[in-house]
């Protein structure tokens, strides 16, 4: 008696103080004070790859490989890695990575679709579904962005922007 | 989006606030009007040069909060925020935050309350007896006396407050031990002494439902909305459930802000834990002399008749940043594209909504759509924020508590 007391005390504490959220709650997302923009605005638009200043962030070079150092969530979900293919200097695609964890959504068909809506939701479409199924296509911009995932572990869910 | 755009570590985003709060001083090359005459002459109130120095009129509002952009230093202390109370245009009153503990501590996660309680606790308790002792003393000095003492609100919100008259205008000082002090100004004395607004009291009950069902419109696309629900941004503060109170509160007409509310509450040194939020709910409803009487979840046909009557609702819900993604982005682009849909609720939409595992977030529903099938709620965040769109059936699927105020 006394354990159900205590535990149903508890759960009245909970619920009462859980009653907010202050109004900047986000993961970490460091990609965006670096480059004042969301990675996917960024990653749609090619103008803004071609600077001169340079990519915006901070980038580790493993060949034609770049890394991002920040972290950065992508279409609102933490990325656990974010890469550009470079060829002769020049960027040529980015690619995302989502890693299911438990941070995320349930499993792999969950994160899959919440990235997709959230893709859907970002660019106003509802994009074209990739042949064999298992991903979407988006035309935005000056870019395509392509959402797939694994079925197999460790399950992740991909999307990648290039150009046209 | 320009919430997820700040995006980052909590202390760099209080940070990002303060530094944005001490922009360029607004009156530096104005030599005619003294920063602080404000506190004195009601004249200074309606001078192109004060009036400029706050953050510009959102569009299409009648009833709004904006912020003083400039830093200002008054007895001694440099605010926390200065916000001007605007209807039609016309400054009617200002809140001065000289200390807010929730401002002060910023977002406080349960697990950390304690700790940060104990080590962080003394420093505030310090200087609230530093600034409380800076604001009544200048105050006292501006006044010539000390004030005359009155008891405003009803059950958790009563509190005894000083009421003070200086040059032509009035104040009303609010101390709240280890907590709060503030400073609301008034065009006169009988204001600074009341909480219900002067339109308010002089309104007969059936006055009132009609002045506020007048507030409701329906739109040629459908939508039933009220748009002259005042938006109060909580700041990186654990305010979502007091910010939303204040925005309906300051709509029915009562004058009291976020931080009375948050200190009614017990929401202490940045933390919610042991907080009483649903009494201060019904204190709120009392100082109203409204009803408000609630459900365990969202009822969309309880919601539908207030806002018809052009009462607002506050919901209670599950939240979690990745569905928040999708509702700031859809929003965008339907303000471009109104042909846009939410998506279907279906089995495997409803899978990506937010679960109990998730935050525990407070927002306004102030229109609905019924032919789309959408409610349209507002955020205490900004301007921004307003008039966004959710599946009726998702609302109801994440909430937990719902308020439907009535007269």
């Amino acid at each position: 008696m006394k354990t159900c007391l205590a535990t149903g005390a508890g759960l009245l504490l909970l619920a009462i103080s859980a009653g907010a959220i202050p109004q900047t709650i986000t993961t970490p997302n460091l990609f965006v004070r670096a480059a004042g923009m969301n990675f996917e605005d960024f990653a749609s638009d090619p103008d803004s790859w071609d600077a001169k200043s340079g990519l915006k962030g901070h980038w580790e070079a493993h060949g034609d490989t770049l890394k991002l150092k920040e972290s950065a969530a992508v279409f609102g979900i933490a990325a656990d890695e974010v890469t550009a293919q470079q060829k002769d200097g020049q960027i040529q695609s980015f690619r995302v990575l989502f890693l299911v964890g438990n941070k995320k959504v349930g499993g792999a068909s969950d994160l899959a679709g919440q990235v997709l809506a959230n893709m859907r939701a970002f660019t106003g479409d509802s994009g074209t579904g990739v042949p064999g199924g298992g991903g979407a296509t988006f035309k935005y911009k000056a870019v395509t962005m392509t959402l797939s995932f694994s079925r197999t572990r460790p399950v992740v869910v991909v999307v990648e922007f290039k150009r046209g | 989006m320009h919430r997820l755009l700040r995006s980052g570590a909590l202390a760099v985003l209080g940070f990002l606030a303060m530094a944005e709060f001490m922009a360029a001083p607004a009156f530096a090359e104005d030599a005619s009007v003294a920063p602080t005459d404000f506190l004195t002459k009601s004249a200074t109130w309606t001078s192109p040069q004060f009036l400029a120095a706050w953050s510009p009129a959102p569009a299409n509002q009648t009833r709004m909060c904006r912020r003083y952009r400039g830093p200002l230093t008054i007895f001694g202390v440099q605010p926390q925020a200065i916000q001007g109370w605007f209807e039609d245009g016309r400054l009617t009153s200002i809140t001065i935050v000289f200390l807010d503990s929730g401002a002060w501590f910023g977002y406080v996660p349960d697990a950390e309350a304690h700790s940060v309680a104990q080590t962080k606790g003394a420093a505030f308790t310090t200087l609230y007896r530093q600034v409380a002792a800076s604001v009544q003393s200048g105050l006292e000095q501006l006044a010539g006396n000390k004030g005359r003492e009155v008891t405003l609100g009803l059950g958790l919100l009563k509190s005894p407050m000083r009421v003070f008259r200086h040059g032509d205008l009035a104040s009303r000082l609010t101390l709240d031990q280890d907590q709060l002090v503030k400073l609301n100004i008034f065009p006169n004395e009988n204001a600074a002494s009341q909480l219900l607004s002067p339109e308010r009291r002089a309104m007969k009950r059936d006055e009132i439902a009609r002045t506020f069902a007048a507030e409701s419109h329906t739109l040629s696309d459908g939508d039933r909305i009220i748009e002259t629900v005042p938006v109060i941004p909580q700041g990186d503060r654990a305010y979502c459930g007091v910010s939303t109170l204040a925005m309906v509160m300051r709509y029915l007409g009562v004058g009291l802000d976020t931080e009375d509310y948050a200190a009614a509450a017990g929401i202490h040194f940045g933390s919610t834990v042991r907080s009483r939020i649903k009494e201060t709910y019904d204190a709120a409803g009392e100082t109203a002399e409204a009803h408000l009487p609630k459900t365990t979840k969202f009822d969309f046909a309880k919601a539908k008749a207030s806002i018809d009557a052009g009462l607002p609702v506050i919901v209670f819900r599950r939240w979690s940043q990745e569905r928040d993604y999708l509702h700031t982005a859809f929003a965008r682009n339907f303000a471009e594209n109104p042909a846009l849909e939410l998506p279907r609720p279906d089995l495997n939409d409803q899978k990506l909504w937010p679960t109990k595992e998730g935050y525990a977030h407070a927002s306004i529903v102030n229109g609905y759509n019924e032919k789309r099938g959408e409610v349209i709620f507002t955020e205490s965040w900004s301007e921004r924020a307003r008039n966004r769109r959710m599946r009726i059936e998702e609302l109801e699927g994440t909430s937990y508590l719902a308020y439907y105020p009535h007269f």
